[in-house]
C-alpha cells in the first residue's frame, strides 16, 4: 500500500556530492535493512486459504469484545445491574452510573461495535475477492462471516442511536437492522447450498445447519425490531415469527469468552461475581442491590441468578450519596469464559409471543411464554388482558435476555411502537430513606425510573472519534 | 513467518568477547616490549593564577597519547619517554598551559604550571556531535560538558540525580518514590509527539540503550498494572563514580552526524581511563544516607493516610476526627514504622554505597578498574535496590600510531518493589483510599495483607567494546569502534498461594533481552590550503542494530503453598515479542579554519533504517555551522574579555516503529482458536520525522574572565512529524496509523551566567544562573485530526501536547494553597455560584476542537537555575544547586481516581464540613448553594455530576536539587593523598505553587518516554541525605 499521507518524498540524495554518496551507499548497502520482525500478521497473507479460519475467528472475537462491554454498560443504563463502586478498570464511569452516556464515554464501545461490523463485512469482501463464485457459494467461512456481520449490525441497531456505514453520513439506526437482515439472509443462502450438497462432509453440513439456525434466529430478531420501528407492522412481524418458529427451544448461539487473556474475559463476570473474586479479581463493581430483581431474592428465577454477600462494593458510589453499596453479585456468568447468548430458542418463543400480542392473540402469546416458564419450573402466567400480556411479555424478556445487551433495544422499540404494558426498570429499594444502609421498611419502592429523576440514555451516540475523523459527520 | 533479520544475541556476545580477548592478549604481549623504552618521571603541580591547586586538570604530553589528571591537590605524575617534551595542561575554566621540559632517563623532572582564567575553554576538546575530537572554538553549536573530575567531585548515587539542574536546557524529572524509578530526560523540551523523547546515549563511543526498561507487570494474562508500575532507566546502571565527563548536545543542529534517532539530543558518557602516573592512584569511598519522604498532603494528613493515626474524617458536627476504624492498636503497626515512633507504611530508607577504583599504567598500557556496591532501602516497606557495578577500562599503545581502548562495564541491579501505582492490589492505592479501598478497610493489618507479594526485577547489563585509534600521519587519523550493549532483565511478580487477592496464587516471570551492536568508523584529515586557511575533512559510517526480545510466562492457581514455578500452576499462559531494527549510515564533514578564529563547518549524514517504508530509500541530514572567536581579533579590546559567536543549522531524525510501514493484523484467539483483528493500515513511504534546528548564540568571558555568559537562541522545526492519524471507526477500527503528517516547532533561549565573585587563595564565591525557555507549537497536523497523546492533546495552533480539560471559571475551584496547612481555600470561594465551564473562543478562551479548555503545555516553558559555591579556608566548601520550573501543567489522576469513587479526600474537606454542618450528611440541595463549583463536581455526595477533566494543576515548583558541604579531613588519614568528608542533601527543600497534594515530579506507568507528568497512586520522589568519605592515595 502506498502512503496515503505523504504525497511526495524528497529526492534520494538531494544533489549532494555523488561520489561520496555512492561510496557510502555501497557501504551501507551491505547492511541488511530487510528485517522481518515476527508477531503481527501481514494483511496479504490472510488472502491465503489457510488464513481464513483466523479471519472468521477474528471477526467473532471482534463481535464478542463489542458485545461484552455493551452488555455491561447497557445493563447499567437500563438498571439490569447497579454500580457498586469501581469506575475505572472493569467499572462503570461516574456519569454512566448516573445513566448518562455521551459521545466520549461511549466512544470505545461505538468503535468496537463498528469494528465488529466492518471486519465481518470486510471478510465477506475478502472471500468474494479470493474465491470464485462457486466456491464462495459453498464455503462455511462465508456463512460464518455473513452471520457475524448480521449479529454485529444487530448489536449496533439495538444499541446505537444512529447509524454510520463505512465513513458515510449519519443515518437512522434502523439501517443496521436492514443490513443485518441482508447478512442473515446471505448466510442462510450459502448455508442452504452446503446443507444441500450431499457430497460435502457430514460435519460441514451439520455446522452449516447450526449456523443456518443462528442466522434464522438472528433474522427473526432484527425483523422484530424492523417491525417495531415500523409501527408494529404485521407483515414484518409475521416474517419474524415465521423465522422464530423454525428454531428449537434448546437452540442457543453464543459469543464465546476465554480465561486465557484479560481481553477475552467476560467483563460482567470479572467485574462482579463471587467466583471472580475467588479467582483473584479485586473488583466488586456492580450489584443487584437496588435492581428490580433484588426484591424477589437471588433464586427467584433461574434466568436471573445472583447471590447475597455481607460485603459492600469495591468503592463508594456517588449516585448513592457517596456511600458503599451492598454487594449482591450476579451469578449468571460464573467464569471468565462464560458465553453471552446472541440468540436462543427461548428468545424465539418470546418473539412468537410478542407477535401474537401484536395480532391480539393473548392465549397464543401466553402459551409461548409459559413454555419457557414450565421449562424452568416457574408457574404459568395468566394475563387477563392484552395489556397484562404485554407487561408479562416485557418482564419475561427482561428475565430471559438479562445482561445480554438486548434490554436497551427492547425499551427503544417498545417505545417506538407504542406497545402497551409496563417495564420495571429502575431503582427499587426497601430502605426507608432510599440509601444503602438505611432502615429497611420491607416496602419496595421504585425510587428511579428510566426517565426520573433524569432521562437516562437508552442508546450510544455516535462516538467522538467518528465525529472527529469522519468528514461526513458534522 | 520467516524471520530474516534476526540474529543470535548470544552469538554476538560470544564473538565480540572472543575478539576482544584476542586483542587484549595480543596487546598484553606487545606492551612489555614497548615499555622497554627509557623513561623518566615528570611531576608537578597545577595551580590557578593567584589561586589554589587545580584538581582534575588534564595533563598530556604533546605528540603522544600520554596523559593523566591532577589530583585534588593539583599534583600529577607521569612516566614520559626521555627527551625534550612539551607538557600541555588543560583545566576547566582556564587557558591551556604548556611547558617545555627535558626528561632524563630514570630521573624526575618538575613541571609546575600556573594557569590563567579562560571561562570559554576554547581549546578544550569535545567529541560529541563531531567526527573526531574538536576544539570548542571550532564548534558552531552549544555543547554542554559536565566534567566530573573537576566539577562534580562527589557524584550522587545515580546518573539521573547527577544530571539534575546541571546544565541549561537539560530537564531531568524524577518520576516517583519506588525503588528503581528512572527519570524523564528532555533536552530543549519534547521534540516528538509519537516517538521517544529520551535522548540517545553513548558510553565511550558505544550506542547503548536509552529507553526505559520494561515495566515489571503481568502481560495480557492479568491486569497490566499488577506490579509497582515504575520504569527503570538504563542510565542508572552506570556508576557515576566511573564517569570522567558527560557531553550533552541538545538538538539536531549539533547531533546531525548521529542522523536518525538523534533529534531528541545525545548524551555521551566518557568513563575514566588509566594513566601513566608513576604509581597507581587508588580511590575509596563510603557513603551512608537516608531517603526521606517529604510531606505531600495537608498538615493534618501530611502523608495521605500513610501514617494511619493521621487519617482524616469528620464527625457529625463537622469536626475533624481520626476515624475509629483507622485507629491503630498494638500489633497492627507495620513492622517497619518510621522512626519507631508511630505506625506508618513510610520509612526513612537507609542507603549505603561503597566505591573503589584504581587507575594506573605504564608506557604502553593503562588501566582503570573499579567496583561499587550499593544497597538502598526505599521509603516504602518492601522497596530496596542493590547494585553491583564493575568496570575495567584498558588502553594499549600498540605502536606510536595505534592505540586500542577496551572498556567494559558490568552491572547487576536488583530491585524489590512494593506494589503501587494504579493497582487495586497495591499498597499505595489502598492506603490512599482508606476505608473505601479494594479491601473495604483502612485497618493497617488488613492493608498489610497486600504486602504478601514479591515484585522483583533483576537486570544484568554488560556494555563492552573497543576503539582502535590509528594516526598514520600527523595530518590523518581514524578510529574504529565496535561495541555491544547487552541487558538481560528478569521481571518476576508473585502473589503466592494464600494471597488475599488471589487465594490460589499467581506468578508471572518475564525475561527480556535488549541488545545493541554498534560499529562506528570515522576518519579525519587535516590540510592547509594557504596562509591561515586550513581545514579538516571527515568521513565515516555507523551501524547500529537494536534487538529486543521478551518471553513471558504466567501461571495461576497453584496446588499449595511454597515457592512456585509457572509450570506448577493449573493455568499457564505465555507471550513472546521480538523486534529488530537496523540503522546504518555514513557522513562526511569539512571544517574550514581561517586564522584559528573563523570556522565554517558543513556536512551531511545519510541513513537507512529497517523501519523506513520500503519505498523510501536513504534519508539525508545536512548541517552547516560557523563560529567566530572575535576576542582573538587584533582589534578586540582586552577589556571585553573573550568572545565567540556561533550559528548552526542541522537536521536529525527519529525513525518510526518497526511495524508502522506494514498493513497488519494482530494475532489473537477466539474460543481457543487462532484469530486476527485489525492492527495497522501501514504506510510504505513512512520515514523518519525530520527535525531542523537553527541555533545562534555567543559565549563571552567578561570582567577579566571572572564572568562567563553563554547565550543561545534555538529554533526547531520538525517536519514530516510522526503522528497518530486516527482512522474512522466505521471503516474498520484500525489503530491510529503513525504517519509523517505534521509540523512542530520549538523555540526558546538558553542563558547561562557564571561569575567568580570572590577568588582568594582560601576563600571564594562562585555564583551561577541559568534561564531556559521553551515555546512549542503544533504548526500543522496535515491530514490528522486533533488527537490525544501522552496524556494530553495535540492540535494545531497550540503547544505540542497540551493539557486539555474543563476549566471552572468561577473562583474557588483550585484555591487550595499548599502553604495553607489546613487546606482551606486561601481565597473565600464563590460558594453557590452556578457552574461555568464553557470554553468560549469569542471570549478569548483557548479552546480545543472538542470544546474543552486548553490550559497549557505539559512540558515546562521556563526553567531558572541557580548555583552557589562558597569556598572557605582549609578547603571547606559549600555548594548549592536549584531550579525553578514553570509553565507546565500536570493531571492529578490519583485525586481523580479517588474522588470519582467517592473516597474521602483532603481537597474536599471544606465541602464535608459544610455538607455536614446542619447534621444532615449528603444533602443534595446544599450542594448547589453552599459548595464551590469545583466542590460541586468533585466532592462525594448526593446530586454530584462528576467530571474527570477538572484535575489539572500548574506544576510550577522550586526545588533545591543539591546542597553539599565538603570538608577535607586529610589530617585524620595521614597516609592518604586526599580525604574528603561530604554531606549532601538532595531535593529536600521545595516550594509548590498550585498543587494542593503530591509533587509535580510524579508520573504514571511507562513514564520515561511520556510527554506528560501525571500523578498516579505513587509516593512522590523522596529527598536524600548522604554523608560520604572519599579517600585517595
Amino acid at each position: 500500500m502506498n502512503s496515503i499521507y505523504r504525497k511526495t518524498r524528497r529526492p534520494l540524495l538531494r544533489g549532494l556530492p555523488h561520489a561520496l554518496a555512492l561510496g557510502g551507499t555501497l557501504a551501507i548497502g551491505a547492511c541488511n535493512f530487510d528485517v522481518v520482525n515476527p508477531g503481527p500478521i501481514l494483511n496479504d497473507s490472510l488472502d491465503n486459504l489457510t488464513g481464513h479460519v483466523s479471519v472468521v475467528n477474528g471477526i467473532q472475537r471482534n463481535l464478542a469484545d463489542a458485545l461484552d462491554q455493551i452488555a455491561y454498560w447497557g445493563g447499567a443504563l437500563s438498571f439490569e445491574l447497579n454500580p457498586a463502586g469501581s469506575t475505572g478498570s472493569y467499572g462503570i464511569l461516574p456519569n454512566v452510573q448516573e445513566g448518562i452516556l455521551d459521545d466520549n464515554d461511549g466512544n470505545g464501545d461505538w468503535s468496537n461495535a463498528q469494528q465488529a461490523r466492518w471486519t465481518a463485512e470486510d471478510a465477506l469482501r475478502r472471500f468474494a475477492r479470493v474465491y470464485d463464485q462457486a466456491t464462495y457459494d459453498k464455503t462455511l467461512f462465508v456463512v460464518q462471516a455473513a452471520l457475524t456481520a448480521g449479529y454485529a449490525n444487530r448489536l449496533l441497531g439495538e444499541n446505537m442511536c444512529q447509524a454510520v456505514i463505512d465513513g458515510g453520513p449519519a443515518e437512522a439506526h434502523t439501517v443496521f437492522f436492514t443490513r443485518a437482515e441482508g447478512h442473515f439472509t446471505e448466510a442462510k443462502r450459502v448455508a442452504a447450498n452446503i446443507i444441500g450438497d450431499a457430497a460435502l462432509p457430514a460435519a460441514t453440513r451439520n455446522t452449516a445447519r447450526r449456523l443456518d439456525s443462528a442466522a434464522t434466529a438472528g433474522r427473526a430478531s432484527v425483523r422484530a425490531s424492523l417491525a417495531s420501528f415500523n409501527g408494529n407492522n404485521l407483515a414484518t412481524w409475521a416474517s419474524a415469527a415465521a423465522d422464530a418458529a423454525t428454531i428449537a427451544n434448546a437452540f442457543r448461539y453464543n459469543a464465546s469468552y476465554a480465561i486465557t487473556d484479560l481481553g477475552s474475559y467476560n467483563f460482567i463476570q470479572w467485574a462482579s461475581s463471587t467466583a471472580a473474586r475467588a479467582a483473584g479479581s479485586p473488583y466488586r463493581a456492580h450489584t443487584q442491590w437496588g435492581t428490580y430483581f433484588e426484591q424477589f431474592g437471588p433464586t427467584f428465577d433461574s434466568r436471573v441468578p445472583w447471590s447475597t454477600t455481607t460485603l459492600t462494593g469495591d468503592a463508594a458510589v456517588a449516585r448513592f450519596a457517596g456511600l458503599r453499596v451492598p454487594w449482591y453479585p450476579q451469578a449468571k456468568y460464573t467464569t471468565q469464559a462464560s458465553p453471552i447468548a446472541l440468540s436462543s430458542g427461548w428468545e424465539m418463543r418470546l418473539l412468537q409471543a410478542e407477535e401474537a400480542l401484536v395480532r391480539g392473540d393473548l392465549p397464543a402469546a401466553t402459551g409461548f411464554m409459559n413454555q419457557r416458564r414450565a421449562n424452568i419450573g416457574r408457574p404459568n402466567l395468566a394475563p387477563a388482558t392484552i395489556a397484562e400480556g404485554w407487561t408479562e411479555l416485557k418482564r419475561e424478556r427482561q428475565f430471559e435476555l438479562w445482561l445480554e445487551a438486548r434490554r436497551l433495544g427492547d425499551l427503544r422499540r417498545w417505545a417506538a411502537a407504542g406497545s402497551p404494558g409496563t417495564t420495571f426498570d429502575g431503582l427499587w429499594v426497601d430502605e426507608a430513606n432510599g440509601l444503602p444502609g438505611g432502615v429497611k421498611d420491607n416496602v419496595w419502592t421504585q425510587r428511579e425510573t428510566m426517565t426520573s429523576p433524569r432521562v437516562r440514555s437508552v442508546c450510544w451516540p455516535i462516538g467522538r472519534s467518528e465525529r472527529e475523523t469522519n468528514p461526513n459527520i458534522p | 513467518m520467516t524471520q530474516l533479520g534476526r540474529s543470535n544475541s548470544r552469538g554476538w556476545l560470544g564473538r565480540l568477547l572472543g575478539s576482544a580477548l584476542v586483542v587484549a592478549l595480543g596487546a598484553t604481549l606487545v606492551a612489555p616490549a614497548l615499555a622497554r623504552a627509557q623513561t623518566g618521571t615528570v611531576e608537578g603541580r597545577v595551580t590557578a593564577q593567584g589561586g589554589g591547586p587545580l584538581a582534575g586538570a588534564q595533563v598530556t604530553v604533546e605528540g603522544t597519547s600520554i596523559g593523566t589528571r591532577t589530583g585534588d591537590d593539583g599534583r600529577f605524575s607521569l612516566l614520559v619517554p626521555a627527551g625534550a617534551r612539551s607538557i600541555r595542561v588543560l583545566a576547566i575554566g582556564y587557558k591551556v598551559g604548556t611547558l617545555q621540559v627535558n626528561v632524563v632517563p630514570g630521573g624526575t623532572t618538575t613541571a609546575n604550571l600556573e594557569l590563567t582564567r579562560s571561562v570559554l575553554r576554547l581549546d578544550e576538546v569535545v567529541v560529541t556531535g563531531t567526527a573526531g575530537e574538536t576544539r570548542r572554538r571550532e564548534l558552531g553549536t552549544s555543547i554542554a560538558q559536565i566534567n566530573l573530575a573537576a566539577e562534580v567531585k562527589d557524584p550522587p548515587a545515580n546518573v539521573d540525580q547527577l544530571l539534575q539542574a546541571r546544565t541549561v536546557g537539560l530537564d531531568v524529572m524524577q518520576t516517583g518514590a519506588s525503588a528503581g524509578s528512572g527519570a524523564q530526560i528532555r533536552l530543549r523540551g519534547g521534540v516528538s509527539v509519537n516517538q521517544s523523547n529520551q535522548p540517545i546515549i553513548y558510553i565511550d563511543g558505544i550506542r547503548v540503550r536509552s529507553e526505559g526498561y520494561r515495566r515489571n507487570a503481568p502481560g495480557n494474562a492479568d491486569f497490566t498494572g499488577r506490579g509497582s508500575n515504575i520504569q527503570s532507566s538504563p542510565l542508572n546502571d552506570i556508576n557515576p563514580a566511573d564517569i570522567e565527563r558527560i557531553e550533552v548536545i541538545k538538538g539536531a543542529a549539533a547531533a546531525t552526524l548521529y542522523g536518525t534517532e538523534a533529534s531528541a539530543g545525545v548524551i555521551q558518557i566518557f568513563t575514566k581511563k588509566g594513566s601513566r602516573a608513576a604509581r597507581p592512584r587508588w580511590s575509596l569511598e563510603a557513603a551512608q544516607g537516608l531517603a526521606v519522604t517529604r510531606p505531600f498532603g495537608p498538615d493534618w494528613n501530611p502523608f495521605l493516610n500513610f501514617t494511619p493515626p493521621d487519617s482524616m474524617g469528620v464527625d457529625a458536627n463537622g469536626q475533624l476526627i481520626v476515624l475509629e476504624d483507622r485507629k491503630v492498636t498494638a500489633g497492627q503497626c507495620h513492622p517497619n514504622p518510621a522512626n519507631n515512633a508511630r505506625c506508618s507504611w513510610i520509612r526513612n530508607g537507609w542507603r549505603q554505597r561503597y566505591n573503589g577504583s584504581v587507575a594506573g599504567g605504564f608506557d604502553a598500557f593503562q588501566y582503570f578498574l573499579s567496583g561499587s556496591y550499593e544497597d538502598n532501602e526505599g521509603v516504602m516497606p518492601q522497596d530496596r535496590e542493590k547494585k553491583i557495578a564493575t568496570r575495567g577500562n584498558f588502553s594499549f599503545d600498540l605502536s606510536e600510531k595505534v592505540r586500542l581502548d577496551f572498556n567494559t562495564g558490568y552491572t547487576n541491579y536488583r530491585i524489590v518493589n512494593t506494589p503501587s501505582g494504579n493497582n487495586a492490589q497495591g499498597l499505595v492505592l489502598n492506603v490512599y483510599r482508606a476505608e473505601r479501598n479494594y479491601r473495604s478497610s483502612s485497618d493497617p493489618a488488613v492493608i498489610d495483607s497486600l504486602l504478601n507479594q514479591d515484585i522483583t526485577t533483576e537486570i544484568d547489563r554488560l556494555v563492552t567494546g573497543g576503539t582502535v585509534y590509528h594516526t598514520p600521519a600527523p595530518w590523518f587519523n581514524q578510529r574504529f569502534t565496535v561495541g555491544f550493549d547487552f541487558a538481560a532483565q528478569e521481571n518476576r511478580t508473585l502473589r503466592p498461594f494464600g494471597f488475599v487477592g488471589a487465594p490460589l496464587g499467581r506468578l508471572h516471570d518475564e525475561k527480556n533481552k535488549f541488545a545493541i551492536l554498534t560499529g562506528d568508523y570515522a576518519a579525519n584529515a587535516d590540510y592547509r590550503l594557504s596562509g591561515g586557511l586550513a581545514g579538516t575533512f571527515s568521513l565515516g559510517g555507523q551501524y547500529v542494530a537494536n534487538e529486543d526480545s521478551r518471553t513471558f510466562a504466567y501461571g495461576q492457581d497453584f496446588a499449595g503453598p511454597g515457592e512456585p514455578t509457572v509450570s506448577g500452576a493449573a493455568l499457564w499462559i505465555a507471550e513472546e515479542d521480538r523486534t529488530r531494527v537496523v540503522n546504518a549510515g555514513f557522513f562526511f564533514q569539512n571544517i574550514f579554519k581561517l586564522n584559528e578564529r573563523y570556522f565554517l563547518t558543513a556536512g551531511a549524514r545519510f541513513d537507512g533504517n529497517s523501519a523506513f517504508g520500503e519505498s523510501l530509500g536513504l534519508e539525508a541530514y545536512p548541517k552547516v555551522s560557523a563560529s567566530y572567536v572575535t576576542s582573538e581579533e587584533p582589534w578586540w579590546p582586552d577589556a571585553l574579555g573573550e568572545m565567540k559567536v556561533r550559528a548552526a543549522m542541522g537536521y536529525a531524525g527519529r525513525a518510526p516503529d518497526p511495524f508502522d510501514k506494514l498493513k497488519t493484523y494482530s494475532p489473537t484467539t477466539y474460543a481457543g482458536s487462532p484469530a486476527v483483528t485489525p492492527r495497522n493500515l501501514g504506510d510504505t513511504l513512512i520515514g523518519p520525522e525530520r527535525t531542523r534546528e537553527i541555533e545562534v548564540g555567543f559565549e563571552s568571558g567578561l570582567v577579566n574572565n571572572r564572568v562567563s555568559v553563554e547565550f543561545t537562541y534555538y529554533h526547531r522545526r520538525t517536519s514530516d512529524a510522526l503522528m497518530n492519524v486516527r482512522q474512522i471507526p466505521s471503516l474498520g477500527g484500525w489503530n491510529a496509523q503513525t504517519a509523517n503528517v505534521g509540523v512542530l516547532q520549538n523555540k526558546g533561549v538558553e542563558l547561562a551566567v557564571n561569575a567568580t565573585v570572590i577568588d582568594k587563595a582560601d576563600f571564594g564565591l562562585d555564583l551561577g544562573g541559568t534561564l531556559y525557555t521553551n515555546n512549542s507549537l503544533v504548526v500543522s497536523l496535515g491530514s490528522a485530526v486533533p488527537f490525544g497523546a501522552n496524556g494530553g492533546w495535540v492540535q494545531e495552533g497550540f503547544p505540542v501536547v497540551v493539557a486539555r480539560g474543563k476549566r471552572i471559571k468561577n473562583p474557588g475551584y483550585d484555591d487550595y494553597s499548599p502553604g495553607n496547612g489546613a487546606l482551606v481555600p486561601a481565597v473565600p470561594p464563590a460558594v453557590g455560584a452556578p457552574l461555568d465551564t464553557a470554553c468560549v473562543p469569542a471570549n478569548g478562551d483557548p479552546c480545543a476542537s472538542d470544546g474543552q479548555y486548553v490550559f497549557g503545555p505539559l512540558q515546562p516553558k521556563r526553567i531558572i537555575g541557580g548555583t552557589v559555591t562558597l569556598r572557605l579556608p582549609k578547603g571547606i566548601s559549600i555548594s548549592a544547586r536549584g531550579e525553578h520550573q514553570s509553565g507546565a501543567w500536570i493531571a492529578d489522576g490519583a485525586s481523580d481516581n479517588a474522588l470519582q469513587r467517592s473516597v474521602i479526600w483532603p481537597t474536599c474537606r471544606r465541602a464535608y464540613l459544610v455538607l455536614q454542618s446542619d447534621g444532615t450528611a449528603n444533602d443534595a440541595a446544599q450542594r448547589t448553594t453552599a459548595l464551590t463549583p469545583w466542590e460541586q463536581i468533585a466532592c462525594p455526595g448526593a446530586g454530584r455530576v462528576y467530571d474527570s477533566d477538572i484535575f489539572w494543576y500548574k506544576q510550577d515548583f522550586l526545588k533545591l536539587r543539591d546542597l553539599t558541604l565538603s570538608i577535607p579531613v586529610g589530617f585524620a588519614v595521614p597516609t592518604a593523598e586526599t580525604a574528603t568528608l561530604r554531606v549532601s542533601v538532595q531535593n529536600y527543600f521545595r516550594k509548590l505553587y498550585d498543587m494542593a497534594l503530591f509533587d509535580p515530579e510524579m508520573t504514571g506507568r511507562d513514564s520515561l518516554d511520556e510527554q506528560n507528568r501525571s500523578i498516579s497512586e505513587h509516593l512522590p520522589p523522596p529527598a536524600t541525605i548522604t554523608a560520604s568519605l572519599r579517600i585517595t592515595f
